[in-house]
This record gives C-alpha cells, structure tokens and sequence, in this order.
C-alpha cells in the first residue's frame, strides 16, 4: 500500500514534460466509459437543459444565425484592418486569409468538477485538432481544443479559466466598429485588463483579436465589459472587468469551428505543423 | 470486501459525477458521488480494504481529470486525488469508531470531513506542484484560499448526496461482505 502510495507521491511532483503519457493512460481508461457518459449527460440533458431562457427552435436558430454573423462581421473588419496595415507597409499583394470555418458539432461528456476542461465525443477522425475554438450559441468562446487529441474525443480548455495566460481582444460597440485594443488577463472567472480612458464603453462588446488564435477564432465574442474604475496608480488608464459571454461546462452542446481543410490558411498550418515535426 | 462490487460502484459514481450529477448543479457546484462510496466503504470494511479502495478510486479521479499544462496540452496529474483521498480514509477510520456507522447522516458527516481532509493534501500537491516551470495551477494565482472554499462547498454538497447514497448501499449489504459480520451484529445489537 504505502510503495504504491510513495509511487504516485513521486509522480505527483513530476515536472508536466514527463507526464504527458498520463494523457494517453487516461483516455484508454475511459474508452469504455464513454458510452455510460454519454448516457448520463442525454439524462441530464433531458432533465435539466442548459440553464437559460430558451426562445423557439425557430427562433434560436435565427439568433444564432445573427450572433454568428455579427462575428463574422467582427472577423472580417479585424482582417479588413491587418490587411490595410499589410498595405499600408507595401506588401503588394495581400494572401487571402482565413477560408469559411467549418463548424462541427459536439456533445459535452463530461466536465471537471472545479469548472475546469471539458471533454467533446469529436476527434481526428471528425476533422477536430488542437487550437481548433470552440463556441456556443453562434459565436460566444467557450475555449480551445487541448492536445492531445483522440480518434472520437478532445478536451476543450476553456479560455476564461485559470492559467489561459493573456488573451488579445478587441472592444467592438454594438455596430462592430471597432475600438481600443486590450490585453486581458484572466482572474477567477472574469478577464481583467487596461484601456484608454478616453474609450466609449457604453453598449460595447469584447471581441478576439489575438493573431495566436487560428483565424477562425478571430472576431469571436469573448464577454461584456461588467465593471471599469480608474486604473491604480496609473493615470488615464481604465482598468476593466470582463465578464465571459460563455460559462464553461454550462451548455451540453458546442461548435467546434474547424478550418476549412482547403483553405489557404489551413494550407499554411499544416505545413506549419509538418515543419515544426520535422524540426530536430 | 467485495472488490467488484466496490469497483462496480466506484466506476459508476465517477461516470456519473462528470456527464449526470451537473444535473444538480447550484452555482458552479455540485455534489459527488464517489466519495460517499469510498467513505461507506470506510466505515465498514478492514483498515486495509479501506486504504486500498480510496487510494485506487483516488487514482481513477486523477486520471479521468484533464489538467491543463503550458502551451494548451491536457496531461493527468497522479496524486493530488489519489494520495488526498488516501489520507481522508486514514481521517474516517480514525473517527470511525465513535460515528454510529449504521445512521445515514454519519455518513454525510464522514464524507464532508473525508473531502476536507483530501482537500488539504490536494492543495499542498498543487502548491509544491506551483514550484514546476509550465504547471498551470487549479487556481488563479493569490486565490488558493478561495479554491479550498470552492472545495468545501462541493463536499458540502457530497455529504447531502451521501446520505441517500449510503441508504441504498446498505440495501445491498448481503453482498459487501464486510468482515466479521460486523453489519449484521450491529443490526442484531440494536433495539
């Protein structure tokens, strides 16, 4: 008992690089648990759909439709922009970016208990791999898909919890016209970050603008600005709070927006993650 | 101890604590199961049964939790359940003697003390863990404190589910056989 013990006290304080077959360990164990997971979340779901007034199916649908245009809107005018800085420094001829996301549709199995990563039942073998962004209702981010991931499951790590690091957003009033950068950083649920305080931020929108994200991200509604106060000990800097626009875990179905396989930009990351294998 | 009946269990109530048990979900809680299994386990079978079975479905919560690493990459961290849960089963076997074992609400009580007892141990892991270069704690930084909060609201909500939950495993107690019969002449003691 207390070798066995000692055993896992030693893997306890391993350094994450030489725990990475614990994932694989991991998801063998639950291959055959997966069924029972994903009949436990269909009960819940039929017990207890996402908590939040649902419109009519019709309805829903033309909501989502509108929030996924409002950021396609978003993209398109945060591409638009780099695309006219690109200009603005004599590249001649602009690439093409970002072909139209290709959305896949995911049930949650199961969540952590501290609101921590979500588990999808998609995988390699449904287009899914890693840093794919995950929404709901049309464009709110959830997170990002995890490596590794399996043949029919990804882990999806939401993007408003703990340990994301900072995220690159752009403030985008009700018509998407777009504002003030901000760099958020994440604290206990929320983003926190500074802005000018000469920005409007009334009826305005907290949108990605963070060239790490795929491009499919891009645009996509990160929250609402919840709270601002003059920043401390920093004159004419804003300090605001963002609340997510979505909970993770709280919805049992999410999109995963995949990148069009034949577009140019997924083009470019393959051959990007073709080089960095290759790479000694 | 029937093992694979406590496996049985154990298995189940993980599943169920991840896809069913947000069903009760207050806030950003919600009860377990799979403690109050491993705790009813506690309170009834051999010192070493009882070790045995928390530090193995211990083991199970490791590995069925995705922790998040530098660079977006999931790995599981061994430990943190499994040796937190070792020592809540040591904490119930310590006060076992002076729980009336046979009354559901010893149980709730058992698996609240039980989850605070794993909590201290999750959190000193977690800490030392803090100390690694690409670790990403299970908390915002400066709010470990509030993280232990969190923890103890959910084994507030794990021993209210436990009563339940220790009533109907006591309705299968023929087939735990736990040792010398001490169910049965507990049950042939009272009034």
């Amino acid at each position: 008992m207390w070798i066995a013990a000692s055993l896992v006290g030693v893997c306890a304080i391993l350094p994450p690089r030489w725990l990475g077959w614990t994932g694989e360990v991991g998801a063998i164990l639950w291959i055959p648990l997966h069924p029972l997971a994903h009949a436990g979340t269909a009960a819940r779901e039929w017990l207890r759909p996402a908590a939040r007034e649902m419109p009519p199916a019709d309805v829903l649908t033309l909501l989502e439709e509108r929030q996924e245009l409002l950021g396609l809107v978003a993209r398109l005018r945060i591409e638009l922009e780099r695309a006219q800085e690109e200009i603005a420094a004599l590249q001649a001829e602009p690439a093409p970016r970002a072909g139209d996301p290709r959305p896949i549709a995911a049930t949650v199995l199961g969540v952590g208990s501290d609101g921590g990563v979500i588990r999808l039942n998609r995988g390699t073998r449904h287009g899914v791999s890693a840093g794919d962004p995950v929404v709901e209702g049309g464009d709110r981010l959830v997170g990002v898909v995890a490596a590794p991931v399996g043949a029919s499951w990804c882990e999806v790590f939401p993007a408003s919890t703990r340990g994301g690091g900072s995220i690159r957003a752009r403030i985008v009033d009700r018509d998407g016209a777009l504002r003030s950068l901000v760099l958020l950083e994440p604290r206990g649920g929320s983003w926190q970050g500074e802005i000018d305080e000469s920005v409007d931020l009334t009826e305005v929108a907290v949108r990605l603008d963070d060239p790490t994200w795929t491009s499919t991200a891009q645009g996509l509604l990160i929250g609402e600005v919840a709270s601002s106060r003059a920043a401390p000990a920093r004159p004419l800097r804003v300090e605001i709070v963002v609340r997510p626009a979505a909970i993770a875990g709280s919805a049992d179905t999410l999109v995963i927006r995949r990148l069009d396989p034949t577009s140019p930009a997924e083009a470019d990351r393959s051959e990007l993650d073709r080089s960095e294998r290759n790479a000694p | 101890m029937n093992w694979l009946l406590f496996g049985l269990a154990g298995v189940l109530t993980t599943v169920l604590d991840q896809s069913f048990m947000p069903v009760l979900r207050i806030g950003e809680h919600w009860p377990l199961l799979t403690p109050g299994v491993v705790v009813f386990a506690a309170l009834w079978a051999s010192r070493s049964s009882a070790l045995w079975g928390a530090f193995l479905l211990g083991l199970l919560q490791d590995l069925s939790r995705p922790e998040v690493v530098e660079g977006a990459r999931t790995i599981r961290v061994l430990g943190p359940d499994a040796l937190g849960w070792l020592f809540g089963a040591v904490g119930v076997l310590a006060v076992r003697r002076v729980l009336l074992r046979r009354h559901p609400l010893a149980v709730g009580a058992a698996t609240f003390w039980f989850l605070l007892l794993a909590s201290v141990v999750w959190g000193g892991i977690w800490t030392i863990r803090g100390l690694l270069p690409g670790t990403v704690l299970p908390w915002t930084p400066g709010e470990a404190g509030e993280a232990l909060a969190s923890r103890a609201i959910t084994a507030a909500c794990a021993a209210a589910v436990a009563v339940p939950l220790a009533w109907m495993l006591s309705l299968l107690r023929p087939w735990w056989g736990f040792p010398g019969g001490a169910w049965t002449a507990g049950r042939r003691a009272s009034p």
